[in-house]
């Protein structure tokens, strides 16, 4: 494996439903989380963006 | 015929050189990661180090152990007449490919436990010449939160999620568990994504949800999506910490 996943965040992954409601959360909270807020995913995970960049792909 | 040998002896000189850089510039835990180098590269990068490596082992062996005969190996390049007796040049020649050979494994381990060390202390950070990764693999290894001025660590990196704005208005968005690296051209071939979303750029107008600026996002089928990097305008990357529920099981 080439990307970073720790071992907490394969654990999130074994879980096919949460995983998904990660996402589902990631894409509707996306402002509380840039702003540094910790977002609530299931009542027991919950989640912080760490840090966020923009890349272009050279053409 | 004398060309020819004088090629084969001058690429085998450069071969330490370029042992030298692939140690350095290759992985087999991390393939993905590597830096792309041709074999010219590898040739004409190394002619430095090999300069370097040679000067440094014919010192050594001078010290302890005895004269090279370089002006034989100069002759043979040259394509002068060499005055040895056919069991002396095979023995000159075994002499050479020995030297080379040894030369190229203790290169190779060198190489590699002075690269271990560059990134154990995270040299390469500060040194960015020193990277012995591609700026892909520099990103989604995590060692990108490790570099001097970036907000956060690597341990406060859990997963990867990323937002593929395609040339369709489509973003998917999704966690990053994989990636094919496209060596030659030095970009990402194809994102494969767990737990994909797909959603529209633009917003639909009869879409009353002001909590969004983009289209409402639908779950994409299937275990795995892999985007292929042609398709991608932009790409957001986020780092993103866990909390998870306290284990009972396994100590933190």
């Amino acid at each position: 494996m080439n990307v970073r996943i720790s071992e907490r965040g394969r654990r999130l992954l074994n879980n096919k439903e949460l995983g998904s409601q990660l996402v589902h959360k990631i894409i509707e909270k996306r402002d509380q989380l840039s702003s540094g807020q910790t977002i609530d995913v299931d009542g027991q995970w919950s989640v912080k963006l760490t840090t966020a960049i923009k890349e272009k792909p050279k053409k | 015929m004398n060309f020819a040998l004088s090629a084969i002896i001058i690429a085998i000189l450069l071969t330490p050189g370029s042992t030298a850089l692939r140690a350095y510039y290759t992985s087999w835990r991390r393939p993905a990661n590597e830096l792309p180098l041709s074999t010219t590269e590898l040739l004409f990068k190394g002619f430095i180090y090999s300069f370097a490596i040679h000067t440094v082992a014919l010192l050594v062996i001078n010290l302890f152990w005895s004269n090279i005969r370089i002006d034989v190996l100069y002759n043979v390049i040259m394509g002068k007449d060499i005055k040895l007796r056919p069991k002396q040049f095979t023995n000159f020649l075994i002499e050479f490919f020995l030297y080379h050979a040894i030369l190229i494994v203790i290169t190779y381990v060198a190489v590699k436990g002075l690269k271990r060390f560059i990134r154990s202390r995270d040299i390469d950070l500060s040194y960015p010449f020193l990277s012995p990764d591609n700026y892909w693999g520099f990103l989604f290894s995590g060692r990108y939160l490790q570099a001097p001025g970036v907000q956060g660590d690597i341990e406060d990196a859990d997963i990867i999620i990323v937002d593929l704005l395609t040339n369709k208005d489509i973003i998917y968005t999704g966690i990053l568990v994989d990636y094919q690296y496209d060596a030659p051209n030095n970009t990402v071939a194809n994102f494969v994504l767990q737990d994909a979303f797909k959603r529209t750029f633009i917003k639909a107008e009869n879409d009353e949800d002001t909590s969004r600026t983009t289209g409402s996002p639908q779950p994409v089928k299937g275990d795995i999506m892999v985007i292929p990097m042609s398709e991608i305008v932009n790409i957001n990357i986020g780092y993103l910490k866990l909390f998870d529920p306290p284990q009972t099981d396994e100590p933190e």
